[in-house]
């Protein structure tokens, strides 16, 4: 990994509650224009992890720089124009159409159709944009998160290099889905040079777009390699602690 | 928005008008006003509709941010413990102190007294991104559990005639307010609905979520604390001088969503206008109806409320 070219630097993180270690000295770096996937049994880090790189948890040791500057020395404002985060979510309070919730991607700015109509379209969400956001189903109300996520970070104008971070965002999607989701992290991350991390529980999701696998146990980093060294048999049963064999599975073209 | 308006000067008017001493409004353009008409105009009626106006907007505009604050439309401005804390003050001041005219004065330091314990509280514990917010809705609870307790012992005290002053207190009354009054509570009231605007940005965002709204920009635990002191403030000065007026908090900011949409940046001036409307109308129904008996105004909000109330939530659940 060329470390000038790194977008996301994270150095020996580590936060525990109370006497719970939640992650220790977690080390790695994702250059621009690369897909990190973050693998893990159930409690192994994972959403702790990013929940750090969102900047929502305090650190108890280590720091997280991007783009040359630790998280800390961003404002808000520029930080939310570079970085944003799709993780699950609360149900919205009121009846919204999707449209206006786009927009709230960038609250504080005043509407851009155009641009909320491009992230949607993006998203193959726009024939809901007037459709109230509560009525949709979770898979739609997805990706209208996503194309929420798109418009923040300016990605019809155009904008580099920002960090775009997923947590187990193919949760609820069936395979078709799963793998349209997959490719349009993918193919934001190599059009607009964005460093793109997602979590997820499923090793194909990686095999299918990360050039990157982080391997998660204990709140430690197991692995950190290129993804096809970093997913086979014998690393993906010391990841979850059990004996993984690779069998062949159905994909969505 | 511009048919409220117009609505809210009919409704100003006619209140002006209209009382147990009716004032005849074409004579008032023509300035043949008898000294003593002029007398009940300057000095009872003006002073009490501008009252009604002040108080539904700060009420309702509370409420409205209050409701995007915690992400629950069930959301109004006693949640915070505010006018629960004004009444026991109000209820020291008559039943212990004897100071049936300090009853505002109670009031007001009742609400002060809590709105710190209750920021001094936040600091130390709502510093948190997501649990903050149950931290401060729990601490609401707390007081409100608190200041009706404190409530039910001093009414053990009471003789029969404070305990009907205190009651009639408590439903809220914009009757007899002085000028200096009045004033006070417009300024405190306008403060804060500028300052509750100027958030609406913020606001509209955490309808996305705490975490989110953080991520897309918005300094939530500093949010959280701003709303927090602005419409405690505003509530108490309110409630200080004409008790605690029931409804218009909750279902102004319903009404006005339902016929402009979620967004703060519409919803808190369409509720100030509401409330405002809202307010007045009760008022004059209150002092008009069995005049010259005046019923609790508190009360009336709730009767012409409610109907319009039910009738948007329902018209809006069949069309979906």
């Amino acid at each position: 990994m060329s470390t000038e070219r790194a977008l996301l630097r994270v150095l020996g993180v580590g936060r525990r509650a109370g006497t719970a270690l939640l992650l220790e000295s977690v080390s790695f770096a994702v250059d621009e224009g690369a897909v990190l996937a973050v693998l893990g049994a159930n409690g192994a880090g994972k959403s702790t992890l990013m929940a750090a790189l969102a900047g929502d948890s305090t650190l108890d040791r280590g720091d997280i720089e991007f783009s040359g500057k630790p998280l800390a020395a961003w404002s808000p404002l520029e930080l939310a124009s570079r970085r944003a985060l799709n993780a699950s979510e609360p149900p919205v309070p009121f009846a919204m159409s999707v449209a206006d919730y786009v927009a709230l991607g960038r609250p504080f700015a005043a509407p851009d159709a155009e641009a909320v109509t491009a992230a949607l379209a993006e998203c193959h969400a726009d024939p809901w944009r007037a459709r109230d956001y509560a009525t949709l189903s979770m898979g739609e109300q997805l990706r209208v998160q996503l194309a929420r996520s798109l418009y923040q970070l300016g990605a019809s104008e155009g904008r580099t290099r920002c960090l775009w971070l997923l947590d187990e965002p193919c949760a609820h999607l069936d395979m078709v889905q799963r793998q349209f989701v997959l490719k349009l992290m993918q193919r934001f991350a190599k059009a607009l040079q964005w460093a793109v991390v997602f979590s997820t529980h499923d090793p194909m999701e990686a095999q299918a777009i990360a050039d990157h696998a982080l391997l998660m146990r204990h709140g430690r980093a197991l692995l950190h390699a290129p993804t096809e060294h970093a997913l086979d048999e014998t690393t993906l049963s010391a990841c979850y602690g059990q004996p993984i064999v690779a069998a062949p599975a159905f994909i969505a073209k | 928005m511009l048919a409220v308006s117009v609505l809210l000067a009919i409704a100003a008017t006619l209140s002006l008008a209209i009382g147990a001493y009716p004032i005849p409004l074409a004579r008032v353009l023509d300035g043949t006003l008898s000294d003593s008409e002029w007398s009940v105009l300057t000095r009872l009626r003006v002073p009490r509709v501008l009252a009604s106006c002040v108080g539904g907007v700060a009420f309702a505009t509370a409420g409205a941010a209050l409701q995007s604050l915690f992400r629950n439309p069930l959301a109004e401005p006693g949640l915070l413990g505010v006018p629960s804390a004004a009444g026991l003050g109000a209820a020291t001041a008559l039943i212990v102190l004897g100071h049936g005219t300090g009853l505002w004065l109670g009031a007001l330091i009742g609400a002060g007294i809590v709105m710190l314990g209750m920021l001094m509280a936040m600091r130390r514990t709502a510093s948190n991104l997501v649990g903050g917010t149950i931290t401060l809705l729990l601490l609401g609870v707390a007081i409100n559990a608190a200041c009706a307790a404190g409530i039910a012992l001093l009414t053990a005290l009471a003789t029969e005639g404070e305990l009907k002053t205190l009651a009639f207190w408590m439903l809220g009354s914009f009757a007899s307010l002085t000028w200096p009054q009045v004033i006070a509570m417009a300024t405190a009231t306008m403060l804060g609905a500028l300052a509750l605007s100027r958030e609406s940005p913020a606001l509209g965002a955490l309808a996305l979520g705490e975490r989110s709204a953080h991520m897309v920009g918005v300094s939530v635990t500093r949010l959280r604390l701003r709303i927090a002191l602005v419409t405690t403030a505003m509530v108490a000065c309110v409630t200080a001088f004409c008790g605690s007026v029931a409804f218009v908090g909750l279902a102004a900011p319903h009404i006005a969503r339902l016929m402009v949409g979620a967004a703060p940046r519409r919803v808190l001036p369409l509720s100030a206008l509401l409330g405002a409307l809202l307010c007045v109308l009760a008022d004059l129904v209150a002092r008009a109806i069995a005049a010259p008996i005046e019923l609790p105004v508190g009360a009336i909000t709730s009767i012409l409320g409610v109907p319009l109330m039910v009738w948007l939530v329902t018209r809006r659940t069949s069309a979906l």
